[in-house]
């Protein structure tokens, strides 16, 4: 089938004249900054996370460490999944960077030799997870769906950290680096798992987001929070100094009820934050860190597990009320758009109404109508539409130039099967003319 | 950076009237995204009270209509 009125290759290629005419040198400097920029950011960040995870170790045997909460590989990950493919390279180099000048200054590793071989299992655990991410769930980073945050604990904080550490045990095995496979496992699973299940949510939600939304919270909220944080640190005071002995354990589940308020009231990014606050806690941070700590030197893996255990069903509930909430936003959307549409004038306003609302709440960039002509053979433009973006003035003269037949292009599709289409990506789909691809890339 | 101008994901959305498609939305992405059935549901829902606001508007035009020529006649036998 034909589609009649397409713009042929003419105004196609006019549209990728201009955009290659924009790509002039100020771009590309621009883009090497911001590629020089989010690398250092990454350093940065990876040796502020190596820091943490050295200030919060415990004791090990001889002048080994245990680590319990390693932020710098769930970090790489949120670097990964915030920034394209091709800027890994950059990232991961500025990252490696980080990686030695920790260990130089902090802490040191078994062997100088064993620092590439950490770095590369950090990297691929990393990677591993990025790449089950991005299949699993795109957008990766909105981690407010209980099947989004499942994938992001199950993938990123159980099963990439389990199978790298394995990778990295038997390699440290093979060398004569350790001697007990069990226990090194052991500890460099959980300090992974812990440190992407306490801070994965929160990590995505920023590299995904920005902090945009922190702009709008209210000042109530601001209060609510800092309540929840005050009643954590009384409890801290509570636990930490005395419960040394076997018996106050269960003061442990002392900061639970702070939690749980975090969990229902600000979704998994707020958890999150209570819930390192938490761990800062067990490990006696405040009070002059793991030697004073109310979890005994040799009970790291307890810790490390009942870590685990509380978060995973805490970030959980935090996802589920997300959704609730999505939810019920979504309903009144449904009410005003409903009101609005029916006090419009005529069909056209109520269509503009409705893409209006649509794209407002939802963050579609443009919302176009499409119209059967009177005769019923092909569609029309409808001088009804809404953008909030820039940029796509040429793709909406283009459409307006358009019609479909039944069953061409998306348009033609819904109308054929008078039922919703979606397409995940117009760039990969067969029956989207080319002529339509908006704003011809590359 | 011409990638990031281009459109990535799109909806299409039909406005029936019994079985016949009045109308077609479409709303672009910028970013490819799976389908999301609970969005999809919502504006399938807004798209159905429009039905109603074709219908509505089109039984006041015939009201209108049938308005002036009830008064054309009344007019005419008098």
């Amino acid at each position: 089938m034909e589609p009649q009125g397409f713009l042929g290759a003419k105004a196609s290629g006019r549209a990728a004249e201009e955009s290659r005419g924009g790509m002039d040198s100020v771009t590309l400097s621009a883009r090497a900054a911001r590629l020089l920029v989010t690398a250092l950011i990454v350093g940065v960040a990876y040796y502020a996370g190596a820091w943490v995870g050295f200030t919060t170790a415990f004791p090990g045997p001889g002048s080994a460490r245990r680590h319990i909460f390693w932020p710098p590989n769930v970090i790489l990950l949120a670097a990964l999944l915030a920034t394209p493919a091709r800027w890994w390279w950059p990232c991961s180099l500025t990252a490696f960077a980080a990686h030695l000048l920790a260990h130089a200054q902090l802490g040191m590793a078994p062997a100088v030799m064993a620092l590439p071989v950490q770095f590369a299992g950090n990297v691929l655990q990393a990677v591993l997870a990025a790449f089950a991410l991005r299949r699993l769930s795109d957008p990766p980073w909105r981690v407010d769906t209980l099947r989004s945050m499942l994938a992001v604990v199950a993938v990123a904080g159980v099963a990439a950290p389990a199978l790298v550490s394995a990778l990295v045990i038997h390699v440290y095995m093979w060398a004569g680096w350790m001697l007990d496979y069990a226990s090194a496992w052991r500890v460099r699973f959980l300090a992974n798992a812990v440190s992407t299940i306490t801070l994965a949510p929160l990590l995505l939600t920023v590299a995904g987001h920005g902090l945009r939304g922190l702009r709008d919270v209210a000042p109530r909220r601001v209060a609510e929070f800092v309540a929840v944080l005050a009643g954590l640190i009384v409890v801290g005071t509570l636990i930490s100094p005395s419960a040394t002995s076997a018996a106050q354990l269960p003061l442990l589940y002392a900061p639970l009820p702070f939690l749980l308020w975090a969990a229902v009231r600000f979704g998994s990014p707020g958890l999150c934050i209570t819930l390192v606050a938490t761990l800062l806690i067990f490990v006696g941070e405040p009070f002059g860190g793991p030697s004073v700590s109310p979890v005994p030197a040799d009970n790291t893996i307890a810790l490390g597990v009942f870590l685990v255990a509380i978060a995973i069903p805490l970030l959980l509930l935090a996802a589920l009320v997300q959704e609730r909430r999505q939810a019920q936003e979504q309903l009144s959307l449904l009410q005003t758009i409903t009101m609005e549409a029916h006090t419009a004038y005529d069909l056209a306003s109520a269509l503009e109404v409705v893409m209006r609302r649509v794209c407002e709440t939802t963050g579609w960039v443009i919302g176009q109508a499409w119209m059967a002509r009177h005769d019923g053979t092909v569609l029309e433009c409808s001088p009804a539409w809404f953008s909030m973006a820039t940029g796509l003035e040429q793709f909406r003269q283009d459409s307006e130039a358009t019609t479909f037949l039944p069953g061409v292009g998306l348009p033609g599709r819904v109308w054929s099967a008078k039922q919703p289409v979606w397409i995940p990506d117009v760039t990969l789909d067969p029956n989207f003319p080319v002529s339509r691809w908006p704003v011809t890339s590359d | 950076v011409a990638g990031d101008l281009g459109l990535k994901a799109a909806l299409g959305i039909p406005i029936l009237s019994g079985d016949e498609v009045l109308a077609v939305m479409e709303f672009f992405l910028r970013e490819p995204r799976r389908e999301d059935a609970r969005l999809v549901n919502v504006i399938t829902a807004v798209a159905a009270q429009l039905d109603l606001v074709m219908e509505r508007k089109r039984a006041e035009q015939r009201l209108r209509e049938h308005e002036a020529a009830l008064r054309a006649s009344h007019e005419a036998h008098h």
